[in-house]
């Protein structure tokens, strides 16, 4: 007896042939637009896939050129991956679990340029929704706007400004010199003094002494001593005569200081010093270095730049958060369930989470071209999963690659296993490009792009908040060519060639949306400062020597004209004096020797 | 209508001289089909009949008759199926089985599917014996009395009739 029913049996087959043939001509199709609807609804940008390919024999998928464009910029890729493969444990799959022992990540790069925009037709559902992302938005609008209005800029414009204008002759031309009045001043009170003395020694009536003085001595040296009378005579005029001689002594005494104070240089320029010194003082005061907040100029520096690197951090965590849910610190599993029909006895099973993958192991690169130099690294991904908790593991990743000269290592450490969620990730790079960090060449800045960077990152973020701190070190800054700026730009050329190395501590840190607390400390602010001090002082006291000599040249030659012109006078003045005092002396010798007799 | 159809089948069953071991593997086998509630397991159950040349219209019936009497025998179906799936001895072979691929689909865990499914491979056997003695000894002493009944007449043309027209087109 023929126990098949060979009929239906083979109809079955070829029906189920005829699925799987569908399945293997389609199923291809299917998954890549199921891949790339669902990488489009994770990122909010364009997902592109060159190749995909699954077999069914091991359950493999190996994905060719996956692009995923970039929601803040559309014409870059936030990743580029050139292979993907991975197999798929099959068991799993009937229980709507995607469980993959080993996947292979290859030529994984990040920020490539596209040549089409990523942007989608229609706007989906962004990532910008998300607790994280809404707190750092409004933490990130208030901080910007302050680093913006930070009078760091406004200070270095203004030095700026100083640096220009730096001219010592407008300086001292709008500075209106008290020392050349002081030089007219000194040339007017000469003036009167010496008008003064001619008029005082105009003013001496002495002519009529100096007869009486001569009469008195005449008589005195005919006098004889007859009588009593005589003698009584002569005494008187013997004291006559010396009267006049002490009120020629006197005269004398002020002729001769008349003489000293007249004779004495006519030193305008000595009588000036002061003031000069005093205008020199005055013009200085107004090159003087500003004060400058050091603080201010790395925030200034860093700022948004470092707020806009959180934000992308933030962008990366979110899109991971958005997929790998808390977990519950309730117990799920219970032995018996009760049931309108019957009752479940559930065993010991072994339970996956609708998707794992236990090991990714990733190879990739850091350059954004192929032309381009990078650091090729390889490493890690472990126990990616759509339930941490089941697994029993947080999710670690541990990459590392190195070049000839440059280093990086990233770890880190997604622990979604209770409610209390907490995302670390520790990044250090050394011997990068200064290019990496694009921030753009600057008057005020050294050459970081010509520098060595390392930096030493780290980031946590739990469900109340995030601490997100960098290290960077800015090493072996190269100087900028002089010779290549011109006038005033030379100045900070010098200023900015002073720095060679500098390092850069920023941190960022929230509890809630209020608060966003960003720190950023750097020596750069007291090396430019010291800088800026050094050249400015130097510039200052070459300045200050300059006006110096400008306003002494100014006040002297003024002074040399007026003492020129003084000089007559001055000679005028002390041939009368000398005159007189020769009339003095004359009529003082005659009285002397008058006098002398009568002894 | 489906019972009119059930009829027809029943008398085609009784009436014609169809292999008494394929009815009685039919009823056997349709016996499990009413007892287990789970639809994977009916499935699988299905394919198997269809696959086996056993009568299809038999296991219709039992799958019929016995699904009516599962309802009632639920409660002694949870207690057995609870005390089977709680033999300690086993717990590791119901563990392999729980973490197999397909396995789990049939829900052989649960008390009723497995006291439904145990009672109806028990009843294999006698389902098989009986129906195969019931058949034969109607076939013996019954057919000839009941082949002149009216109804049996109206539905034998019915059916001859649609055989015919069936035949015709």
């Amino acid at each position: 007896m023929k126990i098949i029913r060979w009929s239906f049996l083979l109809t079955t087959i070829i029906i189920i042939a005829l699925i799987a043939i569908l399945n293997i001509l389609f199923f291809d199709k299917i998954l890549k637009k199921v891949i790339i609807s669902a990488g489009q609804t994770a990122v909010g940008a364009k997902v592109e896939i060159d190749y995909l390919k699954t077999s069914f024999k091991n359950c493999s998928v190996t994905i060719n050129g996956f692009r995923a464009a970039d929601k803040n910029n559309y014409f870059k890729n936030l990743v580029d991956i050139e292979k993907i493969r991975f197999d798929v444990r099959f068991a799993p799959l009937l229980r709507k679990k995607v469980v993959i022992d080993e996947m292979s990540l290859d030529g994984l790069r990040w920020q490539t340029d596209r040549k089409t925009s990523g942007e989608l037709p229609k706007k989906k559902k962004s990532n910008e929704e998300s607790k994280f992302a809404k707190m750092f938005k409004t933490a990130k609008d208030k901080t910007v706007t302050e680093f913006n209005n930070l009078p760091s800029v406004e200070m270095f414009n203004k030095i700026q400004d100083q640096i220009k204008n730096f001219d010592v002759n407008k300086l001292i031309e709008d500075s209106g010199l008290s020392s050349i009045k002081e030089v007219e001043k000194v040339s007017a009170d000469l003036q009167d003094k010496y008008k003064s003395y001619q008029d005082k020694i105009n003013n001496f009536n002495y002519e009529e002494k100096i007869n009486r003085a001569k009469t008195l001595a005449d008589d005195l040296s005919k006098s004889k001593f007859g009588s009593l009378a005589d003698i009584a005579n002569t005494a008187k005029k013997v004291n006559e005569l010396k009267t006049l001689k002490k009120e020629f002594d006197d005269i004398l005494a002020e002729l001769n200081n008349a003489k000293k104070d007249v004779s004495a240089t006519i030193d305008v320029t000595k009588q000036i010093k002061n003031t000069i010194t005093n205008d020199v003082n005055m013009i200085c005061e107004k090159i003087s270095i500003p004060t400058l907040n050091t603080k201010n100029i790395s925030q200034m520096l860093f700022g948004t730049k470092w707020v806009n690197r959180v934000e992308k951090v933030l962008y990366y965590i979110s899109i991971i958060k958005q997929y790998i849910p808390e977990g519950s610190d309730e117990e799920e599993v219970k032995e018996v369930k009760q049931r309108a029909l019957g009752r479940d006895i559930i065993f010991r099973e072994k339970l996956y989470p609708s998707l794992l993958i236990s090991l990714m192991k990733v190879t990739g690169t850091t350059a954004k071209t192929k032309e381009e130099v990078g650091i090729d690294f390889s490493g890690l991904i472990k126990n990616i999963s759509s339930s941490p908790k089941l697994v029993g593991a947080p999710i670690i990743l541990e990459l590392a690659g190195n070049n000839s000269t440059q280093k990086l290592a990233v770890n880190g450490l997604f622990d979604h296993r209770t409610k209390d969620s907490k995302d670390n990730i520790k990044v250090e790079l050394t011997g990068l490009s200064g290019t990496i960090l694009n921030i753009e060449p600057n008057d005020y800045l050294p050459l970081i792009d010509t520098s060595k960077v390392n930096v030493a990152g780290s980031f946590d973020l739990n469900n109340s908040g995030f601490l997100c701190s960098a290290d960077i070190a800015f090493r072996d800054i190269k100087e900028k060519a002089l010779n290549t700026v011109e006038g005033n730009l030379k100045y900070l050329a010098q200023i900015t060639n002073s720095i060679k190395s500098f390092d850069v501590n920023l941190t960022a840190q929230t509890q809630d949306s209020e608060n966003l607390n960003i720190k950023i400390n750097s020596d750069i602010d007291k090396k430019l400062y010291d800088a800026i001090s050094k050249l400015f002082s130097a510039k200052v006291n070459e300045a200050k020597d300059k006006i110096k000599q400008k306003v002494s040249e100014l006040a002297q030659e003024k002074a040399k004209e007026i003492e020129k012109s003084l000089q007559g006078q001055k000679d005028a003045v002390l041939k009368q004096i000398n005159e007189k005092i020769g009339t003095v002396n004359n009529i003082e010798s005659i009285i002397g020797d008058a006098l002398k007799k009568q002894k | 209508m489906f019972f009119l159809k059930l009829l027809k089948q029943v008398i085609v069953i009784f009436q014609t001289d169809i292999s008494p071991n394929q009815v009685a593997w039919g009823f056997a086998l349709g016996a499990i089909l009413g007892l287990v509630p789970n639809m994977f397991m009916k499935l699988v159950l299905f394919i198997v009949i269809m696959m086996f040349r056993v009568n299809i219209s038999a296991a219709f019936l039992a799958w019929a008759v016995y699904e009516i009497l599962s309802f009632a025998l639920d409660p002694l179906f949870d207690s057995l199926g609870y005390y089977i799936l709680n033999i300690n001895s086993l717990n590791g072979f119901y563990t392999y089985l729980y973490n197999l691929p397909v396995v789990p689909f049939t829900k052989f865990n649960n008390t009723v599917v497995m006291g439904s499914l145990v009672t109806g491979i028990i009843l294999i056997i006698p389902n098989m014996i009986i129906a195969k003695k019931l058949l034969v000894y109607y076939r013996t002493h019954l057919r000839e009395k009941v082949s002149k009944w009216k109804i049996v007449k109206i539905l034998s043309a019915t059916i001859l009739s649609t055989n015919v027209i069936k035949i015709v087109k």
